[in-house]
């Protein structure tokens, strides 16, 4: 897709409202936060709501767009968590190869944050490129194996130390709740243009019929790994937030269940749009918040009852369902 | 003198022990249909498959515009300008007739220039052209089986290739959508100059449409020619054709 | 001295690693079936075990106190529940009416089995917060002795009878299976689905009946041999294991082959004698685990269809 005229165009299609709506939520109670107008709480919510959004557009990219349901894609988050914390303890400590940066934390961060992003695409475009020969079940269940690889080979070295990394500088949640902003922002640009663009033409068309679409031209191979390359840049960046807001990674940071998280909010919100995944992984985290206050036995036992009913009765998930629904907001549901 | 525009020298394709071609050589000529005829299980789809790069072929080569493109990816034979339609239809069903059409414009010859407006206005005057165009906003999989392969014909046709190989295109339809089909297939002939093979068991349309027809029978290439020669050609008969003075007739019939 | 210990070492190692292998096998034939038969790849395998291992415990400790050999018998009908609930409430909708299995009913019928998975889980967590069963289950007290001895001795190798006992059974639950497949109509039918969904029809036999039969004895298959690993491990059992049961069980239906039941117990041999002996060599369960893995990796896009799939 030429850039320029078209690109700035596109932010003005009804298909960008709902995230530019959101956007100015999460700009608003950032802006009270910060002159001290409301207190932790709203915005506790706003990053958790906005940490959803971020984890399942990044999986939306190779998922919701190109149709590889990736199980493993919890490796590229715990890899962003992971390089930052060892960013600050080692690289930037006072004896690291980053010495010159100890002590200025948010140089660290940014540092950090884009070493982790780093190591997830070179890990995306060495593993993920073998196994991205795969299709659907088979490549699915090759993202377990690895995500499980990874896991192991974690666990093991994480008992060698302490298995919980802890980041030992001051942070302050206001400044906070903006790198998530705008690693929020950032996600959805990316998301966004990636879906109008060419390339997301291209990647709806794999998604579709992979070898209909290499027949059209579409160089499947080629864009499945920058899908995943870029999807996995994304998850790191996450993983790099999120273990700045909790001080440290745990374990968890690797487990299977978040990108169980991150696939149930593609699935909720329906496969194939931008909208789609945003508007999952609102209602997942409301599911989520209700079942920890109301009924926190019940948890899995609710999502897995969503997962089955979404997919077996509502395929195209909420978004799909609206927009057939109500043809008249089909445009903004793109 | 006209140019050769494809060529096929010697292709061998297996499957395990099945020979599903055995040496087929033949030609196509710019600006002209080639027909491309034999009983099921001939080996036809699987020509287009080797032509296309979606096989490797165990012997032999392909030659586009006197380029070898034999092992190339199937995506970059397209973006030299080879397009295809599937005897098995395949669209993107979740996507709009549109969005489909766009994507063949978006990927082919012009994919690294195109921009995305110029390529919604090529499929949607394809999409006018093969008569979808009010079903254009329409998820492609809500279609009809005759709108399905006009939807594959359009995102062929929105490639702009100079070579369109078309697979059974008038297959499963009715003889009014039969009809339909040729007259269509006709201006593609006559106002878009593009080269054509046609896959086609729709013996009258064939006879009609191509200038010359290549015959295979289990994966050998029996004969080719104008249709009046491979009608009254006994190998053919006996292989395929079944009766020639009806098929002679028709050709008579409807070349007046 | 240090050779002749290792050596030990490793016969010892390869010896269990044998008897590992034929549980493992067991394990994973459930999963075989419904993937090789309906392409339905059943992500909820590994907590269908899970249940069949606490069915056990729970018929032992909590509620008629029989032995835990009788408990494949419990689980036997269990499962034909377990299987006809997950059937209509995950697959029907999904597969029912499909003929054949597209990349996206495939998709779509992996995603719902994981829901089903994510249900079961849900059911025992809430069993355990509420104190109904513990988080970490045993067949306590429960011994298996002959002649006085709880193991077998076999070059200086201590086999314990439980083990034995369960890997036992789990080779006559996939033979007799096997045999049921190859010298019934039913089996015949099912054979047919996994040729084609068409094929079913012509042989007289619906095939939704014959999608739901599979789907039921693939659940007793899992929940029966789920029975079978408590009591080969008799103690710590919980629904973690099954982070290890499922991806231990795509290994092995991959390397044996979808569909292939025998494949089961060659690919859970190979895993187990691997698994083992890494273990031996490592002293690392996690590096066991993750060479299991990266076999499944090599396999997966070396040879899709498996070491023995056609
Ligand atoms: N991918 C394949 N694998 C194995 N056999 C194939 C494959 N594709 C085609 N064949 C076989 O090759 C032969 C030629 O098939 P095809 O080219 O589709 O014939 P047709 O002339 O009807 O289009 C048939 O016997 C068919 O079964
Ligand atoms: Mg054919």
């Amino acid at each position: 897709m030429a850039p320029g005229k078209g690109l700035m165009l596109a932010f003005t299609r009804k298909g960008f409202y709902l995230s530019l709506a959101l956007l100015a939520v999460f700009i608003v109670i950032g802006v009270l936060f910060w002159y001290g107008r409301i207190g932790a709480n709203i915005p506790g919510y706003a990053m958790d709501a906005m940490y959803y959004i971020g984890i399942a557009l990044s999986m939306a990219i190779i998922m919701s767009y190109a149709g590889y349901v990736s199980f493993g894609h919890v490796v590229f988050y715990g890899v962003g968590g992971w390089t930052l914390v060892y960013t600050f303890n080692r690289l930037a400590s006072e004896s690291g190869v980053l010495s010159f940066l100890h002590g200025h934390s948010y140089a660290i961060l940014v540092v950090g944050t884009l070493l982790g992003m780093a190591l997830a695409v070179l890990l995306a475009v060495t593993v993920g490129a073998a196994v991205l020969r795969l299709r659907g079940a088979f490549f699915a269940i090759a993202t377990i194996g690895l995500d499980y690889v990874i896991l192991y080979l974690e666990s093991l070295y994480a008992t060698g130390g302490s298995d919980y990394m802890y980041i030992g500088y001051e942070r302050f949640l206001e400044k906070t709740y903006f790198l998530y902003l705008a690693g929020l922002i950032l996600t959805v640009l990316i998301a966004y243009i990636i879906r109008v663009s060419k390339f997301g033409y291209g990647l709806a068309a794999i998604r579709e019929d992979e070898d209909a679409a290499e027949v059209l031209g579409v160089n499947t191979y080629r864009y499945k790994v920058q899908a995943f390359a870029i999807a996995a840049a994304m998850a790191a960046l996450w993983g790099s937030l999120s273990s700045w807001r909790t001080s440290g990674i745990f374990p968890d940071f690797f487990s299977l269940s978040k990108s169980v998280d991150m696939i149930v909010m593609n699935v909720i919100g329906g496969l194939g749009t931008f909208n789609g995944p945003i508007i999952g992984s609102l209602i997942y985290y409301v599911i989520i918040k209700a079942t920890q206050l109301y009924a926190k036995d019940l948890a899995y036992i609710i999502v897995g009852a969503i997962v089955i009913i979404v997919v077996s009765v509502f395929p195209e998930g909420v978004a799909g369902l609206i927009k057939s629904k109500y043809r008249q907001l089909r445009e903004y549901l793109i | 003198m006209a140019r050769e525009i494809l060529k096929v020298e010697n292709i061998t394709k297996r499957f395990g022990g099945l020979l599903a071609l055995d040496h087929v050589s033949f030609y196509v000529n710019e600006g002209e249909i080639l027909g491309l005829i034999g009983p099921n299980g001939a080996g036809k789809t699987t020509m287009f498959n080797v032509i296309t790069g979606v096989y490797k072929p165990e012997e032999g080569r392909v030659y586009f515009k006197g380029r070898d493109i034999t092992g190339m990816k199937p995506h970059s034979i397209a973006r030299l300008g080879i397009s295809r339609t599937h005897q098995i239809v395949k669209p993107f069903g979740d996507l709009t007739v549109l969005e489909n059409t766009m994507i063949g414009a978006l990927f082919g010859p012009r994919h690294d220039t195109i921009t995305e407006d110029e390529a919604r206005e090529i499929a949607l005057s394809v999409l006018e052209f093969v008569g979808l165009r009010d079903k254009a906003e329409m998820p492609a999989r809500l279609l009809n089986i005759q709108e399905k392969k006009r939807l594959e014909l359009a995102r062929a046709l929105a490639q702009e290739p100079e070579l369109l190989l078309l697979d059974e295109v008038l297959a499963g339809l009715n003889p009014s959508e039969v009809a339909k089909m040729i007259k269509l297939l006709r201006k593609v002939r006559d106002e878009k100059k593009i080269t054509m093979i046609m896959i086609e068991h729709v013996m009258h349309a064939v006879m009609n449409l191509a200038d010359r027809i290549v015959v295979l029978h289990f994966g050998r290439l029996i004969a080719q020619g104008t249709p009046e020669e491979v009608a009254t050609n006994p190998e053919v008969v006996a292989a395929y054709l079944g009766d020639p003075e009806m098929a002679l007739k028709f050709v008579k019939r409807l070349r007046r | 001295m240090a050779v002749e210990l290792s050596s030990q070492l490793l016969v010892s190692n390869t010896l269990s690693g044998l008897v590992y292998g034929l549980m493992l096998g067991a394990l994973a034939s459930g999963l075989t079936l419904i993937w090789g038969v309906m392409k339905v790849v059943n992500l909820s395998h590994g907590y269908l075990v899970v249940t069949g291992m606490l069915t056990s415990v729970i018929f032992y400790k909590y509620i008629l106190n029989v032995s835990p050999t009788l408990s494949p018998a419990l689980a036997f009908v269990i499962g034909a529940l377990v299987g006809i609930a997950f059937y209509y409430s995950s697959l029907h909708l999904i597969i029912g009416k499909a003929e054949t299995m597209t990349l996206k009913i495939e998709m779509s019928s992996l995603m719902s089995t994981f829901g089903f998975g994510i249900l079961i889980l849900g059911i025992i967590t809430f069993a355990v917060n509420r104190g109904w069963i513990l988080s970490n289950e045993g067949l306590s007290g429960w011994t298996l002795s002959i002649h006085g001895k709880t193991y077998l001795e076999v070059a200086g190798t201590h086999l314990e009878y439980t083990k034995l006992l369960g890997a036992g059974l789990g080779v006559v639950l996939v033979l007799v299976t096997e045999l049921f497949l190859r010298k019934t109509v039913w089996g015949l039918a099912i054979r047919a689905v996994a040729e084609d969904s068409r094929a079913v029809a012509l042989t007289g036999y619906d095939p939704v009946k014959v999608k739901l039969l599979t789907t039921i004895i693939s659940t007793i298959m899992a929940l029966i041999a789920g029975a079978l690993y408590a009591i080969y491990l008799s103690s710590g059992i919980s629904v973690g294991l099954e982070s290890q049961i499922a991806p231990l069980s795509f290994v092995i239906v991959v390397l044996g082959g979808l569909g292939s039941l025998i494949g089961t117990l060659i690919g859970g041999l190979i895993i187990g004698l691997t698994y083992n002996i890494t273990l031996a060599l490592t002293g690392h369960s996690e590096i066991s685990l993750s060479v299991a893995f990266a076999i499944l990796l090599i396999i997966l896009i070396v040879r899709p269809k498996g070491l023995f799939g056609r």
